[in-house]
């Protein structure tokens, strides 16, 4: 089990926010957050736009293509700035 | 800029009671007098006037035009950013941004929200800063 | 006097509030040339007053409100309008730029800017219709909050003349009592840095309406439009402007400030707030959020409105979000909400504000001074900001800012500001541009006139916060960007754009990560544009809109370089300025706990190594050692005699 939540206006667009779920590596989490984001009445996102974001993997910034492990903390965030 | 009462006026008082910005001022059956200060040149007066007294900043007479014919803004969608130069211009208020569809949309655009108190007047679409009101 | 350029309406006012008088003041095109517009005019009129031994509170200052030259024309986010003026916080010259409506209206009065001076003799508020300027007694206004004053007097223009078509600025009860971060209040815009509002509160000037019928027109209108159909469609398409802003705001920061470990928490002792998602933007947007707004002429529209009491006001900006959230420990998004709201109506900065009470609580906290307020303690803070606009009990200390208590009762290693003014929601020790950016801000802590180096540190790109590499240069030439786009009317967020979207969107790509990794590496490179900006003889136009857009919205020849060379010009004249007041190297500074103590324990370089930094600052400036621009410098930016 890994724990993921999603931050930004990819959260905002597609109203996928935190799930506990059950994959290996980054490209299993994207594709079951993919077919998660059909299922919340907004925009469908792609592993593509995952892929994307800023990942995180238990405060530490890391590529797409990392390996997960059990009890992981992911993190994904698309840009922000102006302030 | 500003519109300009001739001595054609008969104090009819029709212009005074419409104006949207009350820049006229008179007495019945007394000449109308246009605050140049407060006119905003939307040309109201000139379409209601029938004697024919009332001339454009540029001190051409303006023709009345009945009230079925007036044009009225039409706006594209598609260029609209919501930027509300319109909104805040328009003399009448008839304009506004449009509520969202959903919680968190972000695609407003510019409605003319109370098209029967719009004039014609065209402020809008001579202010719009991507061309997006026409006038139809 | 009328002006060759488009854009400009060709005419300054010049008010005496003492004996109630009106002059035009004498501005040409040759100076409009220079100095463009904005927060750079009002430098220069400044510049021609002030000899470094005038007090902000009388009447040898002078209250500089000043449009750009796109303001009004139609290009996207220009409705911006810059107060200019000695501030009362700084001691120094100091600009603070606000998005209310009252530019847009000051020039269709005719009137490029406004110069304030003196003391009305009663409370009062003027009126501007055209050349009209009308001076009213202010009894009745006098104590209002700042939208019950707006309403007020849009009231009474209601009553006299149709629907209320007029701009306004007034300030709160905090500005009529001269709390030094007392704010301008424009609709629900707020120019809210440095204490203009104090200013106003001493001439005893309640507010200013503000209304005409004149007509800015662009040089070349059918071309200016042509180019506003790219330009708004581009920014409506950008990762940035078009989907990050109108969806979260800047509230939208928070989370990843917090990730990148840049969000001040507990008066910056530390660099993320575990409680974050109670006070992110996310939550503001889903909860709270009742519909997007945006300024007059915006197409990006990241202003929010939330519910306060069953009423819609504005909801907060990062920098509030940050500083009253995680800053003082509180994660009760619905007090900070109404915190936002009071802020607002009693007319006080809220970074300011924030970064006076978060010290506050630490010199409780460390027995400095037994004030009563501690960190997560958030009962009783809607009164403690009616105290310090009135400047009732500790809100009379309270409301001296940060730098002045922390001088009486010690402290100042744990004072977040410089030159006075205290910091924005960026924690510097993780993006260490920025650091610098505060220490040498001619504002004093602000992170948009310091160049705003944390957009390459962890917001858009991430190159390496932790090096000094680059970062003076970068500052340099990010600090005359900014300065030049302010000055044209526009808004900084427009420039964001300059970030191809691909950079912004995929940040896990080769090209963004080669970007990274190259940018520490051009210093040289930016050194040599800063030097000779005009080499870049050209427009950015894929990218960067404004230079076109400036050429046809005036007729004034423009490429990229001659408009980091205005900037350039802008910033060193202010600074020139400052240094009149006595501001050199020594001022350029923050607080110890930046730049000695590191933010990890373990970690030794996160900290801002400032005095690495600064001389590289000041060589790519062109100042001298002691951070003073050279008589080469000021020469070269046509500022001969400016020091």
């Amino acid at each position: 089990m890994v724990s993921v939540k999603l931050f930004g206006a990819l959260r905002l667009r597609s109203g996928l926010k935190e799930y506990q779920l059950e994959a290996r590596n980054l490209t299993e989490l994207f594709s079951q957050l993919a077919e998660l984001s059909s299922h919340t009445g907004m925009e469908q996102v792609t592993v593509r736009e995952l892929r994307s974001c800023i990942i995180s993997i238990n405060g530490k910034q890391c590529g797409p293509r990392h390996a997960l492990r059990d009890g992981d903390a992911v993190v994904l965030l698309t840009p922000a700035s102006g302030g | 800029m500003s519109y300009r009462i001739t001595d054609q006026c008969k104090g009819c008082t029709l212009c005074s009671k419409n104006c949207p910005v009350m820049a006229i001022t008179g007495q019945t059956k007394q000449p109308h007098t246009i605050d140049p200060d407060r006119c905003v040149s939307c040309g109201l007066c000139g379409k209601l006037c029938a004697f024919g007294a009332i001339v454009d900043d540029r001190g051409v007479p303006a023709v009345k035009i009945p009230k079925s014919q007036w044009k009225k803004p039409e706006i594209d969608p598609a260029l609209c950013a919501a930027c509300s130069v319109c909104v805040e211009n328009c003399p009448k208020e008839c304009l506004s941004i449009s509520n969202p569809r959903y919680h968190g949309d972000i695609t407003m655009i510019a409605l003319l929200r109370t098209p029967e108190d719009c004039i014609g007047c065209g402020i809008c679409a001579d202010r719009c800063p991507v061309g997006a009101i026409t006038l139809i | 006097m009328s002006s060759k350029y488009g854009g400009y309406m060709g005419k300054v006012a010049q008010v005496d509030l003492a004996t109630g008088t009106v002059s035009p003041y004498p501005w040409t095109d040759r100076d409009r040339e220079l100095f463009i517009g904005g927060k750079i005019m009002a430098a220069k009129i400044l510049s021609d007053h002030l000899t470094g031994k005038e007090e902000p509170f009388s009447d040898r200052n002078l209250l500089v409100i000043a449009t750009g030259p796109l303001t009004g024309t139609g290009a996207p986010s220009s409705s911006r309008f810059n107060i200019s003026t000695l501030s009362p916080q700084t001691g120094l010259l100091a600009s603070s730029n606000c998005g209310g409506n009252f530019g847009y209206y000051l020039k269709k009065a005719g009137y490029d800017a406004l110069i304030l001076r003196g003391q009305a003799r009663e409370h009062t508020w003027l009126e501007i219709t055209n050349d009209k300027f009308v001076f009213h007694n202010a009894d009745e206004l006098w104590g209002k909050s700042t939208s019950a004053t707006q309403q007020a007097l849009s009231d009474l223009l209601t009553q006299r003349g149709g629907p209320d078509k007029s701009g306004k600025l007034c300030i709160g009860p905090a500005g009529e009592n001269r709390v030094l971060y007392a704010s301008i209040v424009s609709n629900e815009r707020i120019s809210g840095r440095t204490g203009m509002g104090a200013i106003m509160g001493w001439m005893n000037l309640k507010a200013i309406t503000v209304t005409g019928n004149h007509v800015v027109r662009a040089y070349d209108a059918e071309k200016m439009m042509a180019w506003n159909r790219k330009w708004f469609r581009y920014l409506r398409s950008h990762p940035l402007t078009g989907e990050q802003l109108p969806r979260i705001g800047t509230a939208g920061l928070v989370s990843q400030m917090q990730m990148r470990r840049i969000l001040a928490t507990e008066n910056f002792r530390y660099g993320q707030n575990e409680s974050f998602e109670k006070v992110n933007g996310e939550r503001l947007a889903e909860e709270f959020n009742v519909v997007n707004k945006g300024c007059l002429t915006c197409p990006i529209r990241c202003a929010r409105t939330v519910a306060v009491d069953g009423q819609e006001v504005k909801g907060p900006e990062l920098e509030t979000l940050g500083l009253l959230g995680g800053g003082i420990r509180n994660d009760n998004m619905e007090l900070l909400l109404r915190w936002n709201y009071e802020l607002d109506e009693l007319g006080m900065d809220s970074i300011s504000a924030a970064g006076t009470l978060a010290w506050a609580m630490e010199a409780n906290e460390k027995g400095i001074w037994n004030c009563g307020l501690n960190f997560g303690q958030v009962d009783g803070i809607s009164q403690l900001w009616e105290n310090i606009a009135h400047r009732r009990g500790i809100g009379d200390e309270l409301a001296d800012g940060s730098r002045r208590l922390s001088e009486k009762y010690g402290g100042k290693e744990f004072a977040i500001h410089s030159k006075g003014l205290e910091l924005s929601a960026y924690e510097p020790r993780h993006a260490v541009g920025m650091g610098l950016g505060y220490a040498v801000s001619n504002r004093g802590g602000c992170h948009l006139n310091g160049g705003y180096l944390v957009i390459l540190e962890g917001l858009g790109l991430n190159i390496d916060a932790q090096t000094p590499k680059a970062k003076a240069d970068l500052t340099v030439m990010f600090q005359n960007l900014m300065e030049m786009i302010s000055a044209t009317g526009q808004c900084l967020f427009t420039s964001y754009a300059f970030f191809p979207a691909p950079l912004m969107s995929r940040p896990n790509a080769w090209y963004t990560r080669a970007a990274n990794k190259l940018l520490p590496h051009t210093g040289m490179v930016i050194r040599l544009l800063n030097r000779c900006p005009r080499a870049v003889h050209m427009h950015l136009s894929p990218v960067f809109h404004h230079t076109r857009g400036f050429q046809y919205a005036t007729g004034m020849p423009m490429t990229f370089g001659d408009y980091m060379n205005v900037g350039s010009r802008g910033y060193t004249l202010e600074r020139s300025v400052n240094c009149r007041f006595g501001v050199s190297a020594k001022d350029d500074t923050l607080p110890k706990r930046l730049t000695d103590e590191p933010q990890q324990p373990n970690n030794p370089k996160t900290r801002v190594p400032l005095k690495k930094m600064t001389p590289v600052y000041y060589a790519a400036r062109g100042w001298d050692s002691n951070g003073i621009p050279t008589p080469q410098t000021l020469k070269k930016l046509g500022l001969k005699g400016a020091d």
